[in-house]
């Protein structure tokens, strides 16, 4: 499904926080928002999932505002997790996976074996399969982001919004996540601070001070010059030996001196 | 995949067996508790008695009984125990919906000031005469439970308190300091002495003066209010990780929070005009239920209901004959009770 922004602006107490971005993105696409702490990349996100309401703008899916959708016609299209959520609860890990069926049920359509089979694939995908009886508060922060993601499979979503999913990720389950991001056939929009992360994506949107400065193909953004006016670093590009693709690597401004 | 898909539905049939048990045994629980309520009292009334009385009023049994006996049964103890576990059950539940909605294990109609407001309404049309008779106390008692919420939870927001932050006790705390204020302001200015001792009795929770009048308020609102929180325990799940994360999979969430608040105010009122208010039972019976049956809803709300019908029916029978001679308000076993219950909770919050 399209996923479009049309001049979304949003501003905290007068200060503005995001203004006028406008991005469409295409059915199936993975694309990756990157930008500066506090530069608008949640404040946007949520905006595109429907919890905020923006100052100005719409959002819309193939077309329809959200506006215009119930939270549950939403929910059935669109999956979010959001860069943290917690809870006190003593909630199973298997209980927070199913609340993603939430939208799919009803009381003329309770839960059966489909849903039951949907949550235990959501769970296979992120490989917490054999932790579905741990109780919350005894996961550790890339479980439980394994588990807010398995939540958000669960819902069978045509469009997913990941806000920085790989933060408390040990490499490998990043490496994993990702892969299995990149090869779902859903619309993806993933906010990411790892650059080398974000060759993955099909095309980046940049972030900086509320505005989306540039939209392009990883080649065209992910470039040394670009990337040290926006987050004031040194950029250096290596080439991995295996496979010939571009690294970054990344210093101080100081070191070049 | 073929062992996958088997395994779930040999799980399901075993779980329509344990659905039928958690109910069953709560249905017992309650009757049980009933029944020890009838026959357990300042004179004890042997259980064969109450079982003729039943049956002489319910199937024209035309049993040889005491009729004294029988008029303390069915007139006064019978009104009273049924009355005192639709309040047990709506109180426990009205607390799980709150402690869900505000991510707050401290929250209940008591602490959150919404049995105060619910007080003050009453005792502003029963004594100062607001609304001039044309509306019934509980009415008055339903407006003054939403307008102390409305404050509360405004200004817990002022205060700058997310759900689940403590500036939502705090806010109760001085919404019910306000409100009880109020209502002793009221009876001040407007009531008798005689009347005065009354309301004062009646404000910790008493039941001596129920009858079946009230039971056709209590137990009708008690059994729809709690079925539709049923209605909304997926939902309720949904808000385990906040509000946005109850969007995200699809509630409807302000539609949630104003119809579940909306009955919460509701039960608390009718429960308050009939039998004053009673502290603990909201904030200490859900965690109780959640001990045993865990934190999704679907058990959580009945189990609650059940324990809090339970607990009630047993308090009161206590308050009956604890001194003897004497009834002492419901709220102050509840309160005996709570109290340590509630260190209980606050101490293995810590974790
Ligand atoms: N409700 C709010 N009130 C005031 N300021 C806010 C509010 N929400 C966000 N902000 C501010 O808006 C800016 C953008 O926040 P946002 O969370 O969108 O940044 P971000 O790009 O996601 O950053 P990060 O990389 O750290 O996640 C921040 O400076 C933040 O302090
Ligand atoms: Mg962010």
């Amino acid at each position: 499904m399209k996923l479009e922004a049309h001049n979304l602006t949003w501003s905290a107490r007068q200060s503005p926080i995001v203004s006028d971005v406008s991005i469409s993105i295409e059915s199936g696409e993975m694309f990756g928002l990157i930008g500066p702490n506090g530069s608008g990349k949640s404040t946007l996100m949520r905006m595109l999932a429907g919890l905020s309401k923006p100052k100005e703008g719409v959002v819309t899916i193939d077309g329809t505002p959200l506006k215009q959708m119930s939270r549950r016609q939403i929910a059935q299209k669109l999956a979010f997790v959001e860069q943290q959520a917690e809870t006190d609860e003593l909630i199973k890990v298997r209980d927070a996976v199913e609340l993603g069926r939430t939208c799919w049920l009803s009381a003329l359509s309770p839960w059966s074996e489909q849903d039951d089979l949907i949550v235990n694939s959501a769970l296979e995908n992120v490989d917490m399969n054999h932790m579905i009886d741990r109780n919350w508060h005894t996961l550790s922060g890339g479980e439980r982001q394994r588990v807010h993601i398995a939540r958000a499979l669960a819902q069978e979503p045509s469009i997913l919004l990941l806000d920085e999913p790989t933060n408390h990720l040990d490499i490998s389950y990043q490496v994993a996540i990702l892969d299995l991001v990149t090869k779902l056939d859903t619309t993806t929009i993933v906010a990411l601070h790892d650059l080398n992360q974000a060759f993955k994506c099909d095309r980046i949107g940049v972030m900086q001070a509320g505005k989306m400065i540039a939209v392009g193909t990883p080649e065209e953004i992910l470039k040394p010059t670009f990337l040290e006016d926006i987050f004031g670093v040194c950029v250096h590009t290596l080439q991995d030996p295996e496979n010939g693709s571009t690294v970054l690597s990344f210093h101080s401004v100081k070191d070049r001196t | 995949m073929t062992i996958a898909s088997e395994t779930p539905s040999v799980e399901l049939k075993k779980l329509n067996w344990s659905r039928l048990y958690w109910p069953l045994l709560g249905a017992a629980a309650i009757l049980a508790a009933v029944l020890a309520g009838l026959v357990i009292g300042e004179t004890n009334i042997p259980v064969t008695d109450a079982y003729k009385t039943l049956a002489n009023k319910l199937l024209s049994a035309g049993y040889e009984i005491d009729l004294i006996d029988q008029g303390i049964l069915w007139e006064y103890r019978l009104p009273r125990a049924i009355v005192a576990a639709s309040c047990g059950a709506a109180l426990a539940v009205s607390g799980v919906v709150l402690q869900a909605l505000l991510r707050n294990s401290l929250a209940d109609p008591y602490i959150l000031g919404l049995s105060a407001g619910a007080s003050t309404g009453a005792v502003l049309v029963s004594i100062a005469g607001v609304g001039a008779g044309a509306i019934s106390m509980s009415t008055g008692a339903f407006g003054g439970a939403l307008l102390a919420f409305i404050i509360v939870a405004g200004l817990a927001k002022l205060a700058g308190g997310k759900a689940g932050a403590a500036q939502f006790v705090l806010a109760g705390i001085a919404g019910s300091q306000l409100f009880n204020a109020l209502t002793s302001f009221i009876i001040a200015k407007s009531a008798s002495a005689d009347q005065a001792r009354g309301i004062m009795f009646w404000l910790l929770g008493n039941l001596s003066g129920v009858r079946w009048f009230d039971v056709v308020t209590a137990a009708p609102i008690a059994i729809l209010g709690v079925f539709i929180v049923f209605l909304h325990a997926r939902s309720l799940d949904a808000f385990t990780f906040g509000k946005d994360a109850a969007a995200s999979v699809g509630v409807a969430v302000q539609r949630v929070q104003i119809t579940l608040i909306s009955i919460t105010a509701l039960l608390t009122a009718i429960m308050v005009s009939i039998v004053g208010s009673i502290g603990f039972v909201g904030l200490v019976i859900p965690h109780a239920a959640r001990y045993l049956v865990g934190v999704r809803h679907k058990a959580l709300i009945p189990a609650s209901a059940a324990i809090g019908a339970v607990f009630l029916v047993l308090a009161d029978i206590t308050a009956r004959i604890i001194i003897p001679g004497q009834v002492l308000p419901i709220g102050v076993v509840t309160a005996l009770i709570g109290a340590p219950a509630f260190a209980i909770i606050l101490i293995r919050g810590q974790r």
